[in-house]
């Protein structure tokens, strides 16, 4: 497959900003988690092996899917959940579509944005990253990794983070939030780390919205099925996005980098302008606020592709794509290797040709630097080993 | 797996011996080779129904599919489920499509699966290729 | 052609609460007469504004004056705020009163009255519009938001009315969404900040036009209209777009949708224009919207609150939308009517 460039030109780097790896046996942890932590996951123990785990972030009896969450195609061959095996997403999804760069984003981590009790969250997503570290990061050069940290104990999360972050093949942080906003000033050592470790800030839907008492959730009331409910989930992400800039987040931390995946993006123009005008008409209302919201938006934010809105017209099409500064805001995903997946040449050949490079791996360059581009510049890949 | 054997005719598309019925079980969708070409087979009872691979939405792999059925157009809050092992579910975004028509159910779009029309002769299954129906 | 104004959303408010006394039971006048209570009117007044600033300026007292070529649909903006009420029983005298404040003091000629009702009574509810259906003063069923999402079978009583007297539903936000125990929360988690509420207002419309779309209310009531005013619509298109992709998704979970929910927005959904302050610069936006969808968008002013005008619409938009959304308002005035066309002519 080809990408074609602005120039017309085959065959550009793609990083695709959002794949996600699984652990294939709970158990591989083992290693990674002391005996009190061993004992308290109850490894080893038979139902710890169901599909429907508890390690889940989504109630899964509170909102359903009607099919499978995964690609049915994704299951590797030699076994295991979708995302499991290294190999297998390197023959199923980077090497088919040319994939320069696999940006990982844990998936199991999520479910410790359920967990009430911290010490446990910080021991779970330390045993993943850890874990993913040693193994898939050694894997291929191709393969680079987002370090997952919750805001349950954020100095214990800014600890990871400076101690994981300068290891190679890790390019930026996935924060889990639950009912904390993203501009509660809770996050400050996890945004005070990440900046000073250089390593942009990642928020993925934990898949908890709508469901907890403690989690995010869209405006209104508990929509009734499946599908309502991911109609409404973007709202979460520009709830974020608005309190980040209410409450000064990006004064704090100007150098800050937030990519937002999966939130979509087409509704950013509105956003924008409503949060400009807004303030225009009450500039008091915040005292963090410097410069107009957009501008805050368009230096500090990037947003990836998928789900790509599907329209029905060109004319809408190209619409869709007007929003300001998107040439400098859009990554490149997949959601590899999730139901809802898209295409990567069907996607990138929607993308404007004037923007496509910058979609394909230009602003992820910039954004996370010039270690997302590890399997151009051969780093060995190091390993944290296992046992505390 | 033995080459699938083919009859041509320069007037007749072309004739694909992909295996024995029994080869084929209830509700489960199966690749099979039609003359290099990977396509998606479905058994129900004694009819069995062929179609092209590639999902006409992003191209998944339609031989990894599901068989189903679906849950026709009905009045708020009603279930009526239907055509059972006559759909075949995208394994990506789970698009319908009856694999008799390759429409997709209910026009959620309005590009079809290509279907290929099936011979069963003597147990031997063949699929006439070269003009799809869908 | 004859430039007709028509405001979609003009908000009209009391001054004393000691007015509506004499629209209640005398034992029900006791009850509310008291310090908390009588003093709360500057509450209801202001949580329209969504702002914590300590001082406001007096909201001036709307005035009905009939003015040809104008029509206007007035909201008795404080009865939205029952939605945060406790007391559930006491909002229905509240809105009962306040509705007979309205008719008496509000309409003329060319202002009708968007008839406030409880949401947390849909049976009472639909009595009350079929009592006030026939008067002629009402254009308009408003419904206070609460966590009940409208596209729900709660409704249909409400609903049944409406239709059955060719009444739209209107609803508008009052203000202590987001912020008041029982009101509908808003996207994300709490925000403080009344800015941040403010600018997320927009999310009640998208959940509750989604809540339409995925519950069928709309295959239930296929001539219920409904308009959602003070939302804005820029986002609009983006919604349509998810809400279709995922009908096409997980379409046989919800069966009895059959057709793209995008096809209903267009056939029962309306939107209106303010702020107009969010849409400046047609040309970098509009192409989103197809001449089906432009039809479906109202002006308001959120008058005596907002500073969207005719003259502003006209300026910033163009005379072209401010014709078409006034049109559109005409038609959404005139839908009480639509078994028997009004014989004046508006285009």
């Amino acid at each position: 497959m080809s990408i074609e460039s602005e120039s017309g030109v085959a065959a550009m780097p793609l990083i695709d900003c959002d794949v996600h790896p699984l652990i294939r046996d709970i158990n591989a942890l083992g290693p990674y988690l002391s005996t009190r932590w061993r004992d308290y996951f109850e490894l080893g123990s038979a139902w710890r092996a169901s599909d429907n785990s508890v390690i889940f972030a989504r109630a899964r009896d509170r909102y359903n899917h009607p099919n499978a969450t995964y690609r049915l195609d994704s299951l590797p061959t030699n076994g295991g959940p979708a995302g499991s095996d290294p190999e297998f997403a390197i023959s199923d999804h980077l090497a088919p579509f040319g994939i320069t760069t696999a940006l990982l984003l844990p998936q199991e981590h999520y479910g410790v944005a359920r967990f009430g009790n911290p010490l446990a969250a910080a021991a779970y997503e330390r045993a993943n990253n850890e874990y993913l570290i040693d193994t898939w990061l050694p894997h291929d050069d191709r393969f680079t990794l987002a370090i997952t940290v919750s805001g349950h104990d954020p100095q214990s999360a800014a600890a990871d983070i400076r101690r994981l972050g300068s290891t190679p093949g890790v390019v930026g942080i996935q924060l889990l939030i639950m009912r904390d906003m993203a501009g509660s000033d809770r996050f400050d050592p996890i945004y005070e780390a990440a900046c000073e470790m250089e390593l942009p800030i990642i928020i993925h839907q934990n898949g908890g919205e709508g469901c907890y008492t403690y989690s995010q959730l869209p405006a209104g009331g508990a929509p009734r099925s499946y599908g309502e409910r991911h109609s409404v989930l973007t709202q979460v992400g520009a709830a974020n996005i608005t309190d980040m800039i209410v409450s000064g987040t990006f004064e704090r931390f100007p150098q800050l980098q937030i990519v937002m995946v999966e939130w979509g993006f087409t509704w950013l123009s509105w956003l924008m302008s409503r949060l400009d005008y807004l303030w225009s008409c009450n500039p008091s209302a915040t005292p963090y606020i410097k410069h107009r919201p957009s501008e805050y938006i368009a230096k500090h934010f990037t947003f990836t592709t998928q789900p790509l809105d599907e329209t029905t017209t060109s004319v809408e099409l190209a619409a869709m794509f007007k929003v300001p500064h998107l040439q400098d805001m859009l990554l490149f995903s997949s959601d590899y290797p999730h139901y809802d997946t898209d295409n990567p040449q069907t996607i990138m050949n929607k993308i404007p040709r004037a923007m496509r490079e910058q979609v394909a791996y230009r602003n992820a360059l910039r954004v996370f630097g010039p270690k997302i581009m590890r399997s151009q510049n051969s780093a060995p890949a190091a390993g944290i080993g296992g046992g505390h | 797996m033995p080459a699938t054997t083919t009859e041509t005719s320069p007037t007749q598309p072309t004739a694909h011996n992909i295996g024995k019925l029994a080869d084929f079980p209830e509700r489960k969708v199966m690749p099979a080779d039609a003359g290099g070409r990977t396509i998606g087979v479905l058994r129900h009872g004694e009819e069995i129904f062929a179609f092209s691979n590639r999902c006409p939405h992003q191209g998944a792999p339609m031989c990894r599919g599901q068989a189903a059925g679906t849950m026709l157009p009905s009045e708020p809050d009603e279930y009526h489920f239907a055509m059972d092992g006559l759909v075949v579910k995208c394994p990506w975004h789970a698009y319908e499509f009856n694999v008799q028509t390759g429409e997709s159910v209910c026009g959620i779009m309005r590009a079809k699966l290509p279907v290929y029309k099936t011979e069963i002769r003597d147990e031997d299954v063949f699929v006439i290729m070269g003009r799809a129906q869908g | 052609m004859t430039e007709i104004i028509v405001d979609c959303g003009r908000h009209a408010g009391i001054k004393r609460y000691q007015d509506l006394f004499q629209y209640m039971p005398h034992s029900w006048q006791k009850h509310f007469d008291r310090y908390e209570w009588l003093g709360s009117v500057e509450l209801a007044s202001n949580h329209i504004r969504v702002t914590d600033k300590l001082r406001h300026e007096p909201v001036p007292a709307y005035v009905p004056t009939p003015q040809p070529g104008q029509r206007e649909l007035i909201i008795p903006y404080q009865g939205l705020t029952v939605n945060g009420w406790a007391d559930r029983v006491g909002a229905k005298i509240y809105l009962d009163a306040l509705n007979c404040y309205a008719e008496e003091n509000w309409i003329c000629a060319t202002s009708t009255l968007a008839l406030v009702v409880s949401p947390h009574d849909p049976a009472w509810s639909a009595k009350l519009i079929r009592s006030r259906a026939a008067t002629g003063t009402v254009s308009a069923v408003c419904i206070p938001l609460i966590p009940e999402m409208l596209g729900t079978r709660y409704w249909d009583p409400i609903y049944e009315a409406c239709v059955e007297h060719n009444l739209p539903v209107i609803t508008h936000f009052s203000g202590v969404e987001g912020s008041y125990v029982g009101a509908p929360s808003l996207s994300g988690g709490v925000h403080q900040s009344p800015l941040s509420r403010l600018v997320l207002m927009p999310h009640l419309a998208e959940s509750n036009i989604a809540s339409l779309m995925f519950e069928g209310a709309f295959y239930r009531f296929p001539t219920l209209q409904i308009l959602f005013a003070g939302f804005g619509f820029k986002w609009l298109p983006s919604l349509m777009r998810r809400m279709d992709q995922e009908w096409r998704n997980f379409r046989s979970d919800v069966p009895w949708v059959k057709d793209p929910p995008s096809t209903k927005v267009l056939n029962n959904v309306w939107l209106s224009s303010y702020p107009i302050g969010e849409v400046l610069d047609p040309q970098s936006w509009d192409s989103e919207f197809d001449a089906r969808l432009r039809q479906r968008i109202v002006f308001n002013s959120h008058a005596p609150f907002g500073h969207d005008t005719p003259a502003l619409l006209s300026e910033k938009l163009g005379p072209e939308w401010s014709s078409l959304l006034m049109r559109n308002g005409a038609r959404f005035l005139d839908l009480k009517n639509t078994e028997g066309a009004d014989a004046r002519n508006y285009h």
